[in-house]
């Protein structure tokens, strides 16, 4: 199928005459003229897989082969194609690895999968007959970028077992944003000094509150005396069966910071949190990717058992300082909006507010006296 | 004139703006009050900051609900006592139409200032009571103006409605109703249109724009 | 003479069922003008009309010299309005409304409307919606006197009030139309009403206006006559023949319009004698009137 596809792309390609010597537009003109004959026939060997799987629709955008029963066609169609973009831009080449599967989009209340040969991948989507739109196609789109995430990670062995998570799911630019965002708010509300450091711009302290500084010691992302007192309070306020043997160290932490630094090194490493969440730290795995361009994510699953901050660097193709010093960048750009108004957004009020003041005004209340 | 007007329109509608008044008032003071912030020891548990944001962001929605209700109620008070008497005594006054809608705009604005002027002192003083993390601000300002402009938008709307004819009336309760059908008949089709979404869509980025975002007086 | 209120071709619709048509009102500057007709006749909206508070479809209407609806502002300034029911606000006080109505017009004179609150013993505190009929009557009239108008439109104002309070809203229009000259427009299905105040009168009946005449030509013009012999085919006659009704006999009875006693050289000269003329009320010459009109609207 297709192989059908590319074949008859491959005809249309030969077809195309060549000229011995052709101007930039001439070239393009030749490039969009492949493009549409590919569009052809990769419409062609679409309808000729449903034709050979019943009652199924074969749906191809870029690498991924989506199939969906014929009844949610359209929405699916629309899905994968806002899916793709998305796919596409955050695994780069790797990409290329989902052409060997098909994700299958289904109704489990209509109970009816589709007999495909194997890679497959089931993707579940429940079907609202009764609403006006049956399937959201942006839902869609979500599922089927968080199947190819499955379909990409399912020949990885090991991925699991990596010190952080680096499963990453392709994601709507519009969510992207919205991390980023959080991850801004979460800079500014943590309650170290690493963090206020790194939101004024000392690169290091990003690290240790990224958890991509050299060390290895859990304790190190909290390196001030104050530092160690949050941490201390947080968790005796979330953990408190962690450190209730530990009570006068507890109290005396409070004014003395080496009897913090003692009471954290008598707990256990997995009891101490880390400083951001995992979602902040995925912001800058997901910054490194995209600075490393293409191959970025190949990199980066390359990495997978070394540190963060070797994994982030070898990722972007960057010192793991220039890295960080752009995710601090990209993260201080995306700052939320505040409920300051802009200009626009003043303007744009008060004209509405002239708008339906003056059709008030221009009321008459002639006719129903 | 507008002394008058001002004044029978402050008959009408004193009870909603006195409560306006005091929401407006109220809710920035009871925002930060509720995440704990006034002078004391908590402001130094961790995670506070987190905290605050998420106290002031859950209340941040009775900022445009409360610019929307009170909008509502003052611009449909101003017309209340011209629909019963059928606008006779209105049109009967010496004064172009528009000349007397603009003193019942002029009017019900005034009486607007009111719970905006509250918010404002709300806010400021809400503001200076906390002593803000590192990285966080009070936005009492800025907070006043948008909520002065959803107030604005919210009375226009209702006022230019309130202040046509039933037939206007008529005219857009049979849109919504229109709508509301080829809803019904696409559902039943299983078309893929949804046009309520749409139109919510469109009005929300539209005339309500202002309405959407984060109402938050302590924010990033 | 000139006229406080004309209109000319004056044509106005409500719905399909209404309309006013080709209305030609000629209210004299400094007359009392009674405007008669039955319920429904399309009074109120003629007087909407003459006040722009409707629009017309089509025709011309002046009223104390300005175009109507383009100059109704600055008529209406000029004008005192007591509507057919109550339009004031009823949450307002009577102190309140009147304060309210004071301050559209320049030349309201407030000692004279302390006179007529105490005049018509209404209470400054009470609230409108708490007001008896007759005491709401009375606020209306205050309101529009005290404005010192040049015209005052009173559309039914005495419907429904007892004669008591009936007496004391008439008496104080009386009195200001003889201290200051004001042209008084009041319609009224209450026809014994406005044959005592009114020194003009205009009928209305389904939107077309009937007659328009002084009232002492329409008091004394309008004659119900009995005749022996009277001619089968009235030909050419100098009076209006508003209707006929066989009686006894020979005899019938005639009503007619116009009739001056020179005219009965008519009867005589068709063969008919005249054997009694009766002087008919304003309200049977109303009736008859209106019977008229309805069976020949032409």
């Amino acid at each position: 199928m297709v192989r059908g596809a590319w074949y008859v792309a491959l005809l249309g390609t030969l077809s195309v005459p060549r000229a011995p010597a052709q101007t930039v537009a001439e070239l393009r003109q030749r490039v969009q003229a492949l493009e549409a004959r590919h569009r052809t026939a990769a419409a062609a060997a679409n309808r000729a897989d449903s034709l050979t799987t019943g009652a199924t629709d074969t749906i191809r955008v870029g690498m991924l082969t989506v199939v969906a029963a014929q009844p949610i066609e359209k929405p699916v169609r629309r899905g994968v194609e806002l899916a793709w973009p998305a796919v596409d831009s955050l695994y780069g080449d790797a990409a290329g690895e989902l052409k060997r599967w098909t994700l299958v989009v289904w109704d489990p209340n209509q109970g009816r999968v589709p007999r495909l040969d194997p890679p497959k991948l089931l993707i579940t989507v429940n079907v609202n007959w009764t609403a006006p739109v049956a399937i959201d196609p942006v839902d869609v789109s979500r599922r089927v970028m968080s199947g190819s995430a499955q379909a990409l990670h399912a020949d990885l062995e090991g991925w699991r077992t990596t010190p952080f998570h680096r499963w990453l799911e392709p994601a709507p630019a519009a969510d992207e944003q919205r991390l980023i965002s959080e991850a801004y708010v979460e800079l500014v509300t943590l309650p170290t000094h690493a963090a206020q450091e790194c939101f004024s711009g000392v690169l290091e302290r990003c690290r240790t509150v990224l958890g991509a500084a050299p060390s290895n010691d859990p304790r190190s992302r909290w390196p001030t005396p104050d530092d160690r007192r949050a941490l201390v309070q947080r968790i005796a306020l979330e953990f408190p069966y962690v450190i209730r043997t530990r009570e006068p160290l507890l109290h005396s932490c409070l004014n003395a910071d080496q009897d913090c630094a003692t009471l954290l090194g008598s707990i256990a490493p997995e009891w101490l949190p880390e400083l951001v969440t995992q979602q902040t730290r995925n912001t800058l795995i997901r910054h490194a990717v995209r600075l490393g361009g293409r191959r970025g994510y190949q990199r980066l699953l390359q990495s997978a058992d070394l540190p963060l901050g070797v994994a982030v660097a070898d990722a972007a193709g960057l010192p793991v300082d220039s890295v960080v010093a752009s995710w601090r960048r990209a993260v201080l750009a995306a700052r939320p909006d505040v409920v300051t108004t802009s200009r626009f957004e003043g303007w744009l009020a008060v004209l509405w507010g002239v708008v339906f003041t003056t059709f008030a005004l221009a009321s008459t209340r002639w006719h129903r006296v | 004139m507008f002394k008058v007007v001002f004044l029978t329109q402050w008959k009408w509608s004193r009870t909603a703006v006195l409560a306006g008044v005091f929401a407006a008032f109220a809710l920035p003071i009871l925002s930060v009050q509720q995440a704990g912030v006034f002078a004391g020891p908590t402001r130094e548990l961790p995670g506070h900051a987190r905290r605050l944001l998420d106290t002031v962001q859950t209340w941040g929605i009775a900022y445009p609900l409360l610019a929307l209700v009170l909008g509502v109620l003052v611009a449909v008070t101003a017309w209340a006592a011209d629909h019963r008497g059928r606008h006779v005594y209105a049109l009967a006054l010496p004064v172009p139409r528009w000349h007397y809608v603009l003193l019942r705009f002029a009017a019900g604005g005034a009486l607007l200032l009111a719970p905006l002027a509250a918010l404002g002192v709300g806010a400021l003083l809400a503001s200076a009571s906390v002593t803000l993390p590192p990285g966080l601000q009070a936005y009492p300002v800025a907070l006043t103006v948008r909520f002065g402009l959803a107030l604005l938008v919210a009375y226009a709307v209702i006022f230019s409605i309130s202040a046509g004819t039933p037939r206007t009336a008529a005219i857009v309760l049979s849109a919504i109703a229109f709508l509301v059908a080829v809803e019904v008949l696409a559902a039943a089709v299983h078309a893929p249109i949804d046009p309520l979404q749409f139109l919510g869509s469109r009005v929300l980025s539209g005339p309500f724009g202002i309405f959407t975002g984060r109402w938050m007086l302590i924010d990033v | 003479m000139s006229n406080a209120i004309e209109t000319r071709g004056l044509v106005y619709r409500a719905g399909k069922s209404f309309e006013i048509r080709d209305l030609a009102l000629n209210v004299p500057a400094g007359s009392m003008y009674g405007f008669l007709g039955p319920n429904g006749a399309g009074k109120t909206t003629t007087i909407r009309l003459l006040l722009g508070l409707l629009r017309p479809v089509s025709g011309a209407i002046t009223v104390l010299d300005r175009r109507i609806p383009r100059e109704a502002p600055r008529v209406l300034q000029r004008t005192g309005y007591v509507p057919e029911s109550p339009h004031l606000y009823s949450t307002l006080t009577v102190a309140e409304a009147i304060a309210f109505h004071h301050a559209f017009y320049p030349g309201w004179d407030q000692g004279w409307a302390d006179e007529l609150l105490a005049m018509f013993g209404l209470v400054r505190d009470r609230r409108l919606a708490r007001l008896s009929k007759g005491e709401m009557g009375k606020l209306m009239m205050l309101l529009a006197l005290a404005q010192r108008p040049e015209l005052l439109v009173l559309d039914e104002p005495t419907d429904g009030l007892d004669p008591v309070v009936r007496r004391d809203v008439l008496s104080a229009l009386l009195e200001y139309v003889a201290q200051h000259n004001a042209t008084v427009f009041i319609s009224s299905h209450l026809v014994h009403e406005l044959e005592r105040i009114c020194d003009w009168v205009g009928v209305m009946d389904r939107g077309r206006l009937v007659a328009e005449l002084p009232m002492h030509s329409f008091k004394s013009g309008i004659k119900r006559i009995r005749l022996s012999d009277p001619p089968a085919l009235p030909g050419d006659t100098p009076f209006v023949l508003l209707n006929r009704e066989p009686a006894e006999g020979s005899v019938e009875t005639w009503v007619v319009r116009g009739w001056q006693p020179p005219m009965a050289q008519y009867f005589e000269g068709v063969g008919a004698s005249v054997r009694e003329v009766v002087d008919l009320d304003l309200e049977e010459g109303f009736v008859e009137l209106l019977r008229t009109f309805r069976v020949n609207p032409d």
